[in-house]
């Protein structure tokens, strides 16, 4: 089992203080050479992980580690097991009937799936974005917003302000703010994802999983979601699965390798699109295979 | 090459007008029924009608309001009995109906729905009337929920079906417990759909007759309460209709024909509610 962090041991961990990188890791091209995945705080980490669909095997023994306030890129050919991989995260894996996992998944070194962790605490602690844009059809933008406060009996004490600053924080309030009462579902699709990031992050979530974000978008619609991430990663901790990887290049800091269910390379993007250590992770990125 | 097309253009317009001639059959009676029971019963319908009790034989005049007020307080019964327990079990069904007694339940819904309503009437009889001792609107609205109850079941559980998977995705990955997201999400989503069904369903018992016979009874008099006879339109009808008196063969005709408005009001309103709603995508 090659893990990214394991098979970079001779790149000396010089920089313990790396936490706070994140939001300046372009400000000094030279310190963020240094930096690697084994220096940064991690937010999550999974340890061997396994996952399952009834009898048949996604996941086949996971273990890697997710920095604090960076964005991880999950990429590898279809059916290697990237959307498992980060439905296990925030144990959304399980919904499925049939599916189970086994493993460790710490978040902030508490194991998700320790038995008296309860899946819907996790949930809310590490938020979801889907594919397709999913607002509820029967709710307004404005109630979208807060439907994650509101359905989990959560009164804010001022639900106009939540939903500015959420949709603020998507850059969505300009396009929307005159019309917050109209149903979710008539915005465009890029506008309905910004919603749907925008009614996960209400609930403040540490780390935000997105699986496939922009799949079903346009080109226009997904430049806006990547100018978001630049943005968010600033405050969260980001987890995007994406089949493109010229956007994992744009978005991420750090890019993990996925094939066949085993993690084949995992380090900084700018390491695994130029010089990667794996020929099966050079074969992919050039487009031999995938 | 021509008589070829020839045969083909004269089967089309065969079997076209083997169709709609076929349509216009089926539909004489429902017209008819329509145009009858309007002619007949729009003589009878003033004011009296809806706001007296029924006068005795040999007087003229008199309403049929307390059996209109029966005929809504049973079906509110009804809707009391039927709708909670058939949503819920349509909500069981949809989430966990794989089961084998999921399935159970299934099979004995679909039965239940093709369950003569006398025989509802008389296992209500049985079980409501004869321990009470005595007719109820109770055990008349206890017999038109048992009847709805099926329909209202497989009415909620295939629209809950309907609802994408992604809805559901959705509030888990909100942090929502299965059971709120279910409730709040999921039920939420399909309610405009499971509120036509449930009108539908409401106005087919509305008509129904046989299962108050011995079971809400009638009575000629204001009922009060739950625990008296109550008068309702299908029974008065029928009670009116048998009778040999000719001053309560035209109350009938008019009672018939609001019934039948009752009925039209709640299948339309039923069917604007389904496109008027914001509802699945």
């Amino acid at each position: 089992m090659t893990i990214g962090s394991q098979s970079r041991i001779s790149k000396p961990a010089t920089r313990k203080s790396a936490r706070g990188e994140g939001s300046s890791g372009d400000d000094s091209r030279s310190r963020w050479d240094e930096v690697s995945v084994s220096t940064l705080v991690p937010k999550m980490r999974t340890d061997d992980l396994h996952a399952y669909f009834g009898q048949s095997e996604v996941l086949k023994g996971i273990s890697l580690q997710i920095a604090e306030k960076q964005v991880t890129a999950v990429i590898g050919p279809s059916g290697c097991g990237k959307s498992t991989f980060v439905r296990c995260l925030n144990r959304m894996h399980e919904v499925v009937p049939g599916a189970r996992a086994t493993g460790q998944v710490l978040l902030d070194k508490q194991d998700i799936y320790q038995g008296d962790v309860d899946a819907v605490r996790v949930r809310r602690r590490v938020g979801m974005v889907f594919q397709k844009p999913n607002p509820f059809p029967t709710m307004s933008i404005r109630d979208n917003v807060l439907a994650g406060l509101r359905l989990n009996g959560e009164r804010p004490d001022d639900p106009d302000a939540v939903v500015e600053k959420m949709l603020q924080r998507v850059a969505l309030w300009d396009e929307v703010k005159d019309i917050l009462g109209r149903a979710g579902t008539g915005l465009s699709g890029g506008q309905q994802q910004r919603l749907c990031i925008a009614r996960s992050l209400a609930l403040e979530p540490e780390v935000l999983l997105m699986d496939e974000p922009c799949s079903a978008l346009d080109p226009i619609a997904t430049a806006r979601v990547e100018e978001l991430i630049h943005e968010l990663r600033k405050s969260y901790t980001i987890v995007i699965v994406t089949h493109n990887m010229q956007q994992a290049a744009r978005v991420a800091n750090f890019t993990a390798f996925f094939y066949l269910g085993k993690l084949i390379e995992h380090d900084r993007t700018d390491v695994i699109f130029t010089r990667p250590k794996e020929q099966r992770t050079e074969d992919y990125i050039t487009g031999r295979f995938g | 090459m021509f008589s070829r097309y020839a045969r083909r253009k004269f089967s089309d317009i065969f079997v076209r007008s083997a169709c709609v001639a076929a349509t216009v059959i089926a539909l004489v009676p429902l017209v008819s029924v329509l145009y009858y029971v309007t002619s007949r019963g729009i003589g009878g319908i003033n004011w009296e009608f809806f706001s007296e009790l029924p006068k005795p034989v040999g007087e003229a005049g008199g309403g049929m309001a307390n059996a209109l007020a029966g005929s809504f307080k049973l079906l509110f019964l009804a809707c009391v009995f039927g709708i909670p327990p058939g949503v819920l079990a349509g909500v069981y069904l949809a989430e966990f109906g794989d089961s084998r007694f999921g399935k159970l339940v299934r099979f004995s819904a679909d039965v239940m729905s093709g369950v003569p309503s006398i025989t509802v009437g008389i296992f209500v009889y049985s079980l409501v009337v004869l321990r009470a001792k005595h007719f109820s609107a109770f055990a008349g609205g206890v017999a038109l929920g048992v009847l709805m109850l099926p329909t209202v079941t497989r009415t909620t559980e295939e629209l809950l079906k309907l609802v994408p998977e992604s809805l559901r995705e959705a509030a888990l990955g909100l942090g929502l417990p299965k059971w709120r997201a279910t409730l709040r999400v999921m039920l939420r989503t399909a309610a405009p759909g499971i509120a036509t069904g449930v009108m539908l369903a409401v106005a087919r018992v509305a008509g129904e007759t046989a299962p108050l016979l011995f079971t809400a009874f009638s009575n000629p008099f204001w009922s009060s309460g739950l625990n008296e006879p109550t008068a309702s339109l299908p029974v008065i009808i029928y009670n009116y209709a048998v009778s040999p008196y000719e001053e309560w063969h035209r109350q009938a005709w008019a009672a018939a024909l609001v019934l039948l408005l009752l009925v039209l009001l709640l299948n339309v309103s039923a069917r604007l509610l389904v496109r008027n709603r914001v509802g699945v995508r």
